[in-house]
């Protein structure tokens, strides 16, 4: 009895998401088309901050280039669920079998990810052979690379115009079962030996090291698994929205999807979900006052621009006050009322002042150089 | 024979200007561990005062976009960084993330988002023959600024106290405190040297486009980051050579790729910046204190 009351309390991370996101769609889903539209907008940013996280928030280093992986996500499954009859008017040119074939929005689905993990996984070779914060910036440069390929391959993406026609047939319960898959894997991972060495690198690189781990193998299988989630949330996306263009996935995106996971903190899967959520929630309301279509009982006009504004000012505040996010690098804790411990910080942050990666920490200059 | 030329003035040129925004993003980074993606607002807002001014006698014009370009890299410093002082620098980059999209954001807001267009300099573009060889006036300015401003540089780096203590912050920053480097002021000096790089990379930009938009800096300050990873993060020299490097190879792709690669040429840039850096991670000329002490 007690063993499986310990089981139950040590997936309850995942077990209380699962059902926090299952509750909150089953009641969405009962909305007008306008609810669902938006609650569907939200499980999917939250299927793209998981998928971020699984690599950020476990290896510590930054990414810009995941929305690269939603990108080819969301235009791999375009091109094996568009009708072939329309692909063959949109896409006269497509090359061999990709005219021609058409699969379930859940075959895309996995196919996506799939694609996605073996770009991943051949970008990680040279990518994870640099330093924390170099390999940062190198994650630029694979988001420029695929908003560049994506605009001037006509023949595979249709250019910089929209590619339209894909089946929008994601409803609001695919998106959950699709936010739990992304959820489970996670989770998974995290608790997967590859994912405990992966924090351990995380939190004390030099420790970690000692110990024999190989830190940029460890953060190569991060990177693929997270590419795989995104890419699968990519896909998720086209089948919602049903017209992809390639400026859809660049900057603004990145830094919306960045700033859901700092906001709910970016060290636990919780934090993920939760910044998710919230900021999507705020995003969809401004985004219709800003149409001057109005939320409930608020019926104000915003200036254009004000979504971005507040993000990034909300982003800076968050920052500057709390910068490890709402859950502060905490997962959900079994209730104390039904007998829980206090909230651990098994999977907490690093101690703060002192930086995940390598690099030079004011006013302690003895640690730098120890060694 | 003068076709090589043209191309090696035309790289040279690139190439200096490359130089300038990775000159700008390093100096920060060697001093502060804080990259600023901001770097590239730094340029358009610049740009932007710039075009308002542009009716003025051109020194004043030149001297009122710098100005911008300082002050708002000191106001910057003040306001956003400072405050994150002691954090990693993923946290830094991703609150110059932050600042860049405000500052975007409110430009739009307030000039919107067309592109302008900009009467400044324009006879600047006009070629000069030197040896047989027509060069854009303008390609001259940028090498000899570039060139001006690195021996400005490193006089100031070598020959000043302010500079010493800027070097010694850049190898260790904890290290110099103690023996008495004011930290809040050194690295106030490095942003307002970064932000006069910009205002001088926002003139030069202007003038070589004559067309102004909010979005102008991004590209420009990605070129910046590129270039800093593969001169080696935290090194100036290095930033310099990987500007250049960056610079030299656009202008190889633009003269050897066949016409059906050419609308890739900045995915093929930067996928040799990731293949270059799968042979030497620490960059051309990586930073002394850049290693891992492990």
């Amino acid at each position: 009895m007690s063993m499986l009351r310990n089981t139950w309390i040590r997936a309850w991370p995942l077990v209380g998401l699962v059902l926090l996101i299952s509750v909150l769609s089953a009641l969405l889903a009962t909305g007008g088309g306008e609810v669902r539209a938006a609650s569907m907008t939200g499980l999917l940013d939250v299927v793209i901050v998981i998928g971020l996280y699984v690599f950020v928030g476990n290896s510590g280093v930054m990414s810009f280039g995941h929305i690269g992986f939603v990108a080819i996500g969301a235009y791999t499954s375009a091109l094996i669920t568009i009708p072939a009859v329309s692909k063959s008017l949109l896409l006269p040119d497509l090359p061999g079998f990709l005219g021609s074939i058409e699969v379930s929005m859940w075959a895309s689905f996995g196919i996506a990810a799939v694609v996605a993990m073996l770009v991943a996984a051949v970008l990680s070779v040279p990518l994870m052979r640099l330093s924390g914060i170099a390999a940062a910036i190198a994650t630029l440069a694979l988001l420029v690379i695929v908003g560049d390929v994506l605009s001037n391959y006509k023949a595979l993406t249709g250019g910089q115009g929209t590619l339209t026609g894909v089946p929008t047939d994601l409803t609001v319960g695919s998106a959950a079962l699709l936010v739990v898959i992304a959820l489970a894997v996670a989770f998974a991972f995290q608790m997967s030996r590859f994912g405990l060495r992966l924090r351990a690198a995380r939190d004390d690189e030099v420790a970690a090291r000692s110990l024999g781990i190989a830190v940029e193998n460890e953060r190569r299988i991060a990177f693929v698994v997270s590419a795989g989630i995104s890419g699968a949330g990519g896909a998720g996306y086209a089948h919602y929205v049903g017209s992809l263009a390639p400026d859809q996935f660049y900057l603004q995106l990145t830094f919306l999807i960045l700033a859901m996971l700092i906001l709910g903190g970016m060290y636990s899967l919780a934090g993920a979900v939760l910044g998710a959520t919230l900021l999507s929630t705020l995003s969809t309301v401004l985004d219709r006052l800003e149409g001057g279509e109005g939320v409930g009982p608020l019926q104000v006009k915003l200036p254009a621009n004000t979504r971005e504004v507040a993000v990034a000012v909300i982003l800076l505040a968050v920052l500057f006050l709390r910068p490890n996010g709402v859950m502060g690098g905490r997962e959900l804790s079994w209730p104390r009322v039904l007998g829980g411990r206090r909230p651990q910080d098994d999977f907490g942050p690093p101690p703060p002042g002192e930086p995940a990666g390598s690099g030079l920490v004011d006013g302690d200059p003895i640690s730098v150089k120890a060694g | 024979m003068s076709d090589v030329a043209q191309h090696l003035v035309n790289a040279a040129s690139l190439g200096s200007l490359y130089a300038l925004l990775a000159l700008g993003i390093a100096v920060i980074f060697g001093v502060g561990r804080i990259l600023n993606f901001a770097h590239g607002q730094l340029i358009t807002v610049s740009a932007y005062v710039l075009l308002v001014v542009s009716g003025l006698p051109w020194p004043l014009v030149v001297v009122l976009t710098l100005l911008t370009g300082v002050v708002l890299a000191l106001a910057m410093e003040r306001f956003a960084f400072r405050h994150v002082r002691r954090a990693d620098p993923a946290t830094t980059l991703i609150v110059g993330f932050a600042v860049a999209a405000l500052i975007q954001e409110i430009l739009v807001l307030s000039v919107g988002a067309r592109s302008k267009t900009v009467d400044f300099a324009t006879s600047t573009t006009l070629p000069v023959d030197i040896a047989g060889i027509s060069i854009p006036r303008l390609d001259l300015v940028t090498m000899g600024v570039t060139a001006v401003l690195l021996i400005g540089l490193t006089l100031l780096l070598t020959r000043t106290t302010v500079g010493i203590q800027l070097r010694a912050a850049s190898e260790d920053f904890g290290m110099a405190r103690l023996l008495g480097v004011r930290s809040t002021r050194i690295v106030a000096t490095a942003f307002a040297i970064s932000g006069l790089l910009a205002g001088t990379a926002a003139v030069l930009l202007t003038a070589k486009s004559g067309t102004l938009a909010p979005e102008m800096g991004t590209p420009a300050v990605l070129i910046g980051f590129f270039a800093t990873v593969i001169g080696g993060m935290g090194s100036l020299p290095g930033a310099a050579v990987g500007g250049f490097v960056l610079g030299v190879v656009t202008v190889l792709m633009q003269v050897l790729l066949p016409d059906g690669l050419l609308p890739y040429r900045e995915s093929l840039l930067f996928t040799c910046v990731i293949a270059m850096l799968l042979f030497r991670p620490q960059g051309i000329l990586p930073a002394a204190t850049a290693g891992q002490r492990v």
